[in-house]
């Protein structure tokens, strides 16, 4: 029997921060997406896309899942955080960092404050990531859990995608790297994206899936699954990309990791069936959607990595996987998950107090169903039409795409004021 | 307004020099809610002036209200009528139980069984049935996973909680006021 419980959760305002970060970063982002639209072709590497990623990335997705990690962490593994003090810390360093980075890598300004912008964000990162790991390390029991390992690994990849990218920052200002930098910026990009996003979506995204969905007794083995072949194929992609070329062994490292997707979405679908909740809300329709914008992600790859194509297809198939991994499977699930996460966090904070002394409303009803379907359709239909003009080479079909999608992220910043404005 | 003479010495330590009666009472008994009242009431204090509820039953729910807005609790029990006190105070409010010496019955465990339930349904649902059975209640909670998120409510209102895995994979939360594991030296 465990001894007497004792406190959990983190300040409201350490979380709401990090949320808020994020939520602002993705209407600017969705801003810039529609500023970049009509001309939003070519090779990657260059400084309006490279812009656009990081903005998507550091403005949007991480400060969201760094938030959701620290309300999270606590609750997964049932202790509490280590210090808000560093979190706060943290969360400063990357946001001077941050912003200075992303401005620089826009502009391609390949000057010296690009690595000392670079270095501030690193560090926030690097602090962020080693206080929530130690945090975790705290519950030996639910540190070696099936989601206890997949945020773990995933913090570690965090790391190595950081690191790569600091020493990139500083190879553009003063190349250094004896490494082909487009390789080391793919592996940079695999690690950030798969290793520590898809890493902590699957991992967390089974326990919140079954908490919401109330579905209990799917079978864990796709999630090791998941686990083992994603993170040994991510490894095999990173060895091939930094050390290589080893066609083989780039080969063996995707196809672990389709298959590490596929025990994953299979997991899912586990969870699905025997969920009780038998109502699928906007919320899970975007989580849904973000697993096959990552499936679909999978495809584009594969079709990059074995189809004879012209340079011009080429270019667009690589924007149409950015587009698919990014505000597709990331951006989905962020904000299907923040439709969760922050009413919870309200009611939480400010409503709670309240129980037996008046009515309450539960956290669903701080903000109307209408209201999610209408943006999770702006947002899925604005990324369709993004992703239809990139691969059709069509200028105002992209632009129409980027309109919609900048109204769906408005909109999705309306809500999530809507409910934090909510009061007893 | 009452004298500083009748105050507890506990607020005039703590700098409360003039009270606010309110019997709430009355309202309870015609079926009705004070609760909007006693609020409008605590806005209109100023830091030096306490909130002098007076009412048939501890209300248990209202200190960690009056918590949030900086105002910690003195209760006391006259023949049984609770006298509750509600204070600026610098430092985080004790539970006000612990100035108290009269304890309600530790009533019979109820079992609670919150499985099927979309988070926070869990939460309102134990708060609402410790609210129900009143002073002394205890459940048994029947839970799909440890819910750390309710340790900080159920402590704001004086209660405490053991939580033990099943063997069927879900936990078994047992609630009690504070003083009860106190007493089981738990």
């Amino acid at each position: 029997m465990k001894g007497l419980a004792t406190r959990y959760a983190p300040s409201f305002a350490l979380v709401r921060a990090h949320l808020g970060f994020g939520i602002v970063g993705s209407v600017l982002f969705a801003a810039a997406l529609g500023g970049a639209a009509w001309n939003l072709e070519g090779h990657y590497f260059q400084g309006k896309i490279l812009g656009l990623v990081h903005l998507c990335a550091l403005g949007w997705i991480l400060p969201i899942a760094f938030g959701a990690m620290l309300q999270l962490v606590p609750v997964l593994f049932e202790v509490p955080l280590r210090s808000e003090r560093t979190a706060w810390a943290a969360l400063g360093l990357y946001a001077i960092g941050g912003i200075g980075f992303v401005g620089h890598i826009a502009l391609l300004a390949t000057v010296a404050s690009l690595p000392l912008s670079a270095f501030l964000l690193f560090l926030g990162v690097l602090l962020h990531a080693t206080h929530l790991a130690l945090s975790a390390l705290a519950n030996p029991v639910r540190a070696r859990s099936l989601t206890g390992l997949f945020v773990l690994s995933a913090l570690a990849w965090l790391v190595f995608a950081a690191s790569l990218g600091f020493m990139l920052a500083i190879h553009l200002w003063h190349p250094y790297l004896s490494v082909n930098h487009l390789m080391a910026l793919r592996a940079h990009a695999h690690a950030a994206g798969l290793g520590f996003f898809g890493l902590l979506i699957m991992g967390v995204g089974f326990e919140l899936l079954e908490m919401f969905l109330l579905s209990h007794g799917a079978p864990a083995w796709p999630g090791w699954g998941a686990l083992a072949l994603v993170n040994v194929g991510l490894v095999a992609l990173c060895w091939n990309f930094l050390a290589g070329p080893f066609p083989d062994l780039a080969l063996v490292g995707a196809a672990a990791i389709a298959l590490g997707v596929v025990c994953f979405a299979i997991r899912v679908q586990m969870i699905l069936a025997r969920r009780m909740r038998r109502h699928l809300d906007a919320s899970a329709w975007l989580s849904s959607g973000s697993v096959l914008c990552l499936l679909g992600a999978l495809v584009v790859a594969g079709t990059l990595s074995f189809a004879g194509l012209g340079d011009d297809m080429q270019n667009r198939l690589v924007l149409a996987y950015g587009l698919l991994a990014l505000p597709g499977f990331m951006g989905t699930m962020v904000v299907g998950q923040l439709y969760k996460i922050v009413p919870f966090l309200i009611w939480l904070h400010r409503f709670s107090a309240y129980v037996g002394l008046k009515k309450v409303p539960t956290a669903s009803e701080l903000l109307d169903e209408r209201s999610r379907e209408i943006q999770a359709a702006l947002m899925i239909g604005g990324l369709l039409l993004l992703l239809a003009g990139v691969l059709a080479g069509q200028s105002l079909l992209r632009l129409a795409g980027a309109a919609t999608f900048f109204a769906a992220m408005v909109y999705s910043a309306r809500n999530f004021l809507v409910v934090h404005g909510r009061r007893p | 307004m009452e004298t500083a003479a009748a105050i507890p010495q506990e607020l005039r330590a703590a700098g409360v020099t003039g009270e606010k009666l309110l019997d709430v009472r009355p309202i309870l008994d015609a079926g009705g809610d004070p609760f909007s009242l006693i609020m409008k009431t605590v806005k209109q204090l100023d830091e030096k002036q306490a909130l002098h509820l007076l009412v048939g039953f501890e209300p248990v729910p209202l200190y960690e209200v009056m918590s949030s807005f900086g105002r910690a609790a003195l209760t006391e029990q006259r023949d049984g009528l609770y006298h509750v006190w509600f204070y600026t105070k610098a430092e985080q409010p004790q539970r006000a139980a612990d100035a108290s010496d009269e304890r309600a019955e530790l009533q019979a465990p109820v079992e609670l069984d919150v499985r099927g339930m979309e988070p926070p349904g869990p939460m309102i649902a134990i708060l609402q049935k410790l609210v129900d059975l009143g002073p002394g209640a205890q459940l048994l909670v029947r839970h799909h996973r440890e819910p750390v998120l309710l340790y900080d409510k159920l402590k704001l209102r004086g209660y405490a909680a053991t939580c033990t895995p099943q063997p069927e994979g879900d936990f078994l939360v047992r609630i009690a006021p504070a003083w009860a594991f106190e007493a089981e030296g738990g």
